[in-house]
């Protein structure tokens, strides 16, 4: 019984997630599923969720608090939708992630809270979009909503509406998304009423408690098989500022993980103060991150609720980049904080080589572009994040794919994108010689060129981790190649990491390129036959198989010349091992 | 004389109609998976040995399917246009399980380095930007050859906008080497999205040798036994297609099994008006969930399929498809011990060789069939009609011994193995019906396959549903399903224009072509002008939006009248489906869809003799003990379903036996015969007037 209703509230959670992602307007919610959507309890736990994005967990329950310090859960009425992005208080993230909140009634009483979080498409700031790299106070990233009644029991709040109209270039599209995830709040509200209603409020929420019980138990086991100790490590963000204009450099996210028995507590102390610049990441998203990295170590595949984070422990040192003070600017605030979870992997496995994984190309690697579409004379905004290489598995090679916190986004098919946009996509594929080598090499970067098809198009682009920490290896596997963007004009080229509101003319190119992932162990031992597969195939060049892998191949035959490789490799290391 | 045969993981199963009078005779044999032509034609044979009087024979395969599965495909080459040879590759580069830091995409089913880019483009109007170099293409063909792939598999971008450079590579490879197989993304697809289309081509080329060397001794095959037709082979989308194009579009066929069943289970609704049904097939491998609301059967634009090489997510097919799900739970699923002591079934099964322990085959492993037969619920002696005998000490034994591990006894192991079974399988309905927000216990389930009647009153009272059908001769409801399949042909073309100030000339031209295809395709296929009929579809959104919902039309040229009269069609149901709407928004087509359709003559269902409450005497069989949970071991009374009447009434606890299958009636469910001799089983008590 415990387990029909957890998967029957698992299913509300995915009709919420069908119901925005089949009807909303901005291919970032559609194609690329940067939203979360969950159902909470009065006492702010999550009971269920379904996500593209699983970094906007924490953010809800916190997100439900604030509404009850702001509004006042007894101010809340059947019919009404809470709307809010404030960074500060109840978006928690940066300004174009929306929360869209609807309290639940059963027989009159307040009973639960259906929750969507998602991304969209620009509501004021300094340039269209909704991030930059260069604001230093959260009020130049755009208009900002603490908890306000979008709805008032059922009926559209018209004031707030024009506000939100008034001040979005987009506002067509940013209201079709808005009644998409008003829609869905709604749908995953009725269906979690019905099903209160099929079983008895008493034995419903008796199911949801157990439920709560018996994750909690499942990931302190998990917990109590990681060998206790303490475990210490970091890596650095590239910081703030455009790569013109940097406003700070080289941020450090200093981690500490110790592990006592079915505990276990992360401390970010000695992480780099809050900065100046947007690169800075509001506590509850921080703590969405590492509940996130928790779930991924401990209960991967069963359906989140409360009770899986109850053994994890936090710590957050404050006015830091983990938790800045309002009005730091917070636009950017996954770069530091997306690889968290991947910091707690390498951690916690730096002793258990078989459970370990190499890092991934660690940043979202987001673009976007906007203009003024030729064809129809319409102002047109298209984001996305890059995917890029991914750390070498203990069994097998690194793959490509988005970016750790990104969740199960999508790709934007180009066939799609080019009838959307007036952009032509020039090329789309692998980069060659940028997964980490390693007995298992890390999984390839990509590159991703766009033209504007007609006109001046201008882009701001996001890609942390090019200066600094590229992707790690593990067990003497080697780093993955850096992110970057190459803009290549008529007679030169630029490279950036971060940019803003730069402009791409007709003619010219746009080439973002995610990097490649971290190799997993000693690159000499990968087998000899795998490296000239890897040369075949053109994922590594042939003087990359010797550079790196002290692998000798005829040019032609790409046979392995196994006196020359043992040579290069050493005793007990060469061609003949396999 | 009309055959259907249907291959299953475990049984190939055969149906023989006579359209005269109706009547029809099912056959039953082993699939044979070495060579499944074989027991295609074994299935055949049991029912008659001289197919000269057969006007008709339509077959669902696994063939195609399996070929996949297996890893079996062909050496492939494919060609892109320059810059995309990586599309297949890269996929959506999305994480189904987002938590899993393991997670492993779909391998890519040609490898890079016979992956070959060619300078081309063109770009999503259809305009040429930059020509087809065909000095490059014949090189990239040639040195394809050169690595010997067997097939050449083409997906250029934007080819759905304009097919011309497809077409022009189409005629180099044929004329550089005549003999390789070929795969053309717009011969199957004029649908945007480049990684689903490239996907879905590759696949067709990979299993195109294995489909096309089995129907071609299957034909020759037919031929030999005095068959002088058309061989018609099941589609994905419910509708039959002639072996010639199931040849060189395989891709169609691979959920061709799964579409008999469902075709079935829509006839029964419309004869017997329920509206609202689930079909629960269960065979000696898989248990698949089809479900019928109002009449219909839903079909979906493309599907996954996941092979042991398409990681979490499965590979992309854009093909249409009936909506069925399928997990591994069938009479042939093996129970099992995990390292922590836990018991499961499946979704490993024994197959038809050597097959659950009772066969006597060799089969080591306690499966379904074996738990089925120490609880007395399957005859001990015969299976399929006398025709295969048991041993049941073999299943004693192998259940006896799982049974000492867990310091249980033989029977309560048996009953926990089919209660893990059919949660499973209650687990997979839920998913098909709660996820769209329908609730199980509004519709009838209605059960076949071989093993299905035998679990469904369990079933039901696992998911709540208060009324059970058992079809007749259920181990062979999928071919008879087949027989009510027309042949079907879809098309599509993506064409993203407004729809108030649609190019209506463009619009309808390109139906008038779609349309134009399809008739002739099944003119060829030997159907009659006055046979054939098409539906209309508009993919409609509302600008800016990028999912569609589909927007049936009607068969006369589109009007500007028509396009506000679609336009609210529209808005009422996204309203309908989404609880929300914008009227005053602008909309957009994607696609047009156009489904042509050849209908069969449609045999009617035969009603049986009436007879009274009572079952007939002659119907008794010697009885036996057959344990349920609530009761233990108890006496219970046998019947020959063949000798029951309409009207017939039996109180569990039952057994009613007959040549395909077995339906177990439980101590608190009732069994009235209808007039056409379906089983309709209900809890007792509530059974209706």
């Amino acid at each position: 019984m415990v387990e029909l209703v957890t998967n029957s509230l698992v299913r509300c959670c995915e009709e919420m997630r069908v119901t925005v992602e089949r009807t909303a307007y901005s291919t970032i919610i559609s194609e690329t599923v940067d939203f979360s959507c969950a159902l909470l309890d009065t006492d702010k736990n999550l009971v269920a969720e379904a996500s593209g994005i699983p970094v906007f967990l924490a953010n809800l329950s916190e997100a439900v608090s604030e509404v009850d310090r702001i509004i006042g859960f007894e101010n809340l009425e059947e019919g009404d939708v809470i709307f809010c992005n404030d960074p500060y208080s109840g978006g928690f993230s940066h300004n174009p992630d929306v929360t869209v909140i609807a309290p639940v009634f059963y027989e009159g009483h307040l009973v639960l809270f259906s929750a969507f979080k998602g991304h969209i498409l620009d509501l004021g700031g300094i340039y269209a979009g909704g991030w930059y790299n260069n604001t230093v106070e959260t009020y130049q990233e755009g208009v900002m909503f603490p908890p306000v009644k979008l709805y008032i029991r059922g009926e559209p709040n018209e004031d707030i509406i024009r506000v939100i109209r008034r001040n979005s270039r987009l506002p067509e599209a940013l209201l079709g998304d808005i009644r998409a995830m008003v829609s869905a709040v709604r749908v995953g509200g009725e269906r979690a009423k019905a099903l209160i209603k099929k079983y008895g409020k008493e034995a419903f929420f008796g199911c949801v408690g157990q439920a709560l019980e018996i994750s909690e138990a499942i990931a302190r086991k998990a917990v109590e098989a990681i060998p206790d100790g303490v475990y210490s490590g970091h890596y650095y963000s590239d910081g703030g500022g455009d790569d013109t204009k940097p406003l700070s450099d080289r941020l450090m996210v200093k981690m500490t993980i110790t592990v006592d028995g079915d505990r276990l507590v992360v401390d970010l102390t000695g992480s780099s103060p809050q900065c100046a610049g947007p690169t800075n990441c509001p506590r509850p998203t921080t703590v969405s991150q590492i509940r996130y990295g928790f779930k991924a170590l401990t209960t991967p595949f069963m359906p989140s609720n409360e009770g899986c984070f109850r053994p994890l422990e936090i710590i957050i040192p404050e006015a830091s980049i983990f938790d800045p003070l309002m009005p730091t600017a917070t636009s950017l605030l996954w770069a530091p904080s997306v690889s968290l979870p991947d910091l707690m992997l390498k951690l916690v496995t730096s002793q258990a080589p078989d459970k370990a994984r190499a890092g991934h190309f660690g940043d979202v690697c987001a673009d976007f572009l906007y203009g003024t579409d030729p064809r129809t004379g319409r102002f047109y905004i298209y984001a996305e994040p890059t995917a890029g290489g991914w750390g070498a598995k203990p069994y097998e090679d690194g793959e490509t794919m988005f970016c750790y916190a990104d969740g199960n986004t999508y790709s934007m098919p180009v066939e799609v994108l080019e009838v959307k946009y007036p952009v032509r996509v020039l090329r789309y594929g692998l980069s060659p010689d940028t997964g980490g080598p390693g007995r298992y090499r890390g999984g390839l970067g990509i590159f991703r060129d766009y033209s504007p098809v007609g006109h001046t198009m201008r882009t701001t682009v996001t890609f942390d981790r090019r200066k600094y920490s590229p992707a790690w290896g593990v067990f003497g596997g080697k780093e993955g190649y850096p992110n970057k963007v190459v803009v290549l004009r008529n007679d030169s080229s630029e490279e950036y990491g971060k940019i803003t509101d730069l402009e791409v003319h007709s003619g010219e190119v746009i080439s973002l390129r995610g990097g490649g992932g971290g190799g997993y162990g000693d690159p000499m031992e990968r087998d000899p036959r795998a490296v000239a597969w890897d040369v075949l195939n053109e994922y590594i060049s042939l003087e990359a198989a010797r550079r790196e892998y002290g692998v000798v191949l005829d040019p032609s035959s790409l046979e392995v010349d196994e006196g020359e490789t043992a040579a290069l490799r050493g005793p007990g290391k060469g061609a003949e091992q396999r | 004389l009309r055959i259907g045969v249907d291959i299953g993981g475990t049984f190939t199963d055969a149906v023989y109609l006579d359209e005269e009078t109706g009547l029809h005779f099912p056959s039953k044999v082993s699939s044979t998976p070495e060579d499944y032509a074989v027991g295609v034609l074994n299935s055949i044979r049991m029912l008659l040995e001289d197919m000269r009087n057969v006007t008709f024979v339509t077959h669902g395969t696994t063939v195609g399917v399996n070929s996949l599965l297996q890893g079996r495909l062909i050496p492939m080459g494919l060609i892109t246009s320059r810059g995309f040879r990586d599309v297949l590759e890269l996929g959506r580069s999305n994480r189904v399980n987002s938590y899993d830091p393991f997670y492993a995409m779909p391998r890519p089913l040609v490898p890079r380095y016979l992956r070959m880019e060619v300078d081309e483009r063109i770009d999503c109007d259809g305009n040429v930007l930059t020509p087809l170099d065909e000095v490059q293409a014949r090189g990239i063909v040639r040195a394809l050859a050169g690595h010997n792939v067997k097939g050449i598999a083409v997906c250029l971008l934007n080819s759905y906008a304009n097919p011309v450079h497809e077409n022009m590579l189409r005629a180099i490879i044929s004329e550089e080497f005549p003999q390789i197989l070929l795969s053309i993304s717009s011969g199957i697809t004029r649908e945007y999205r480049e990684y689903e289309r490239t996907s879905t081509t590759v696949i067709n080329l990979g299993i195109m040798k294995d489909m096309s060397h089995y129907l071609t001794s299957l034909e020759t095959s037919l031929r030999d036994l005095g068959y002088g037709h058309n061989l018609f082979i099941m589609q994905s989308n419910g509708g039959m297609m002639g072996s010639g194009l199931a040849k060189c579009a395989p891709v169609y066929t691979i959920q061709s099994t799964l579409a008999g069943g469902i075709i079935g289970i829509e006839t029964l609704s419309r004869v017997l008006g329920e509206p609202n049904m689930i079909g629960a097939d269960m065979g000696g491998t898989s248990f698949d969930v089809e479900l019928v609301i109002n009449g219909e059967a839903k079909t979906i634009p493309s599907f996954k399929i996941q092979t042991p090489t398409s990681g979490g997510d499965g590979y992309p097919v854009m093909t249409p498809t009936l909506d069925v799900h399928s997990i591994g739970a069938g009479g042939g699923s093996v129970a099992w011990v995990d390292e922590g002591g836990g018991l499961h079934v499946g979704p490993q099964s024994m197959g038809p060789s050597p097959g659950p322990a009772c066969y006597g085959l060799g089969g080591d492993q306690p499966t379904v069939t074996d738990a089925n037969v120490v609880l007395g619920r399957l005859n001990p002696h015969h299976l399929l009609g006398g025709g295969m005998r048991l041993v049941p000490e073999a299943s004693h034994a192998v259940i006896g011994q799982l049974a000492r591990r867990f310091f249980m006894g033989e029977p309560e192991l048996a009953s926990g193995i089919l209660k893990i079974v059919c949660n499973n399988m209650a687990g997979a309905i839920r998913t098909m019906t709660l996820r769209r927000g329908l609730d199980p216990r509004e519709f009838t389930l209605v059960a076949f396959g071989g093993a299905g009647p035998l679990h469904a009153a369990q079933l039901a009272d696992n998911l709540g549903i208060e009324r059970v059908l058992v079809v007749n001769a259920p181990g062979n409801f999928s071919a008879w399903g087949m027989l009510m399949a027309p042949v079907k042909h879809d098309f599509v073309q993506t064409c993203v224009t407004p729809l108030n100030e649609a190019d209506l000339a463009n619009l309808n031209s390109h139906f008038v072509h779609l349309e134009e295809s399809g008739r002739r395709q099944l003119l060829d296929e030997g159907v009659k002008e006055d046979q054939i009929s098409c539906t209309r579809v508009l993919d409609v959104r509302y600008s800016g939006q990028e999912h569609t919902i589909p927007i049936i039309i009607g068969g006369e040229a589109v009007t500007r009248a028509a396009c506000s009269e679609i336009a609210s069609r529209f808005d009422e149901e996204h309203q309908r489906i989404y609880l929300h709407s914008a009227p005053g928004e602008a909309k957009q087509v994607v696609s047009l869809r156009v489904t042509m359709i050849g209908k069969m003559h449609k045999p009617s269902l035969l009603e049986i003799e009436q007879g009274g409450p009572n079952p007939p005497q002659n119907a008794a069989l010697p009885g036996r003990k057959t344990y349920f949970e609530t009761t233990g071991f108890v006496d219970s009374p046998v019947y020959d379903r063949a000798r029951l009447k309409a009207g017939s009434v039996i109180d569990g606890p039952a057994v009613i036996e007959e040549v395909t299958s077995t339906t177990l009636v439980p101590p608190n469910w009732r069994v009235r015969v209808d007039r056409f001799g379906h089983l309709i089983m209900t809890i007792s008590g509530r059974d209706e007037p």
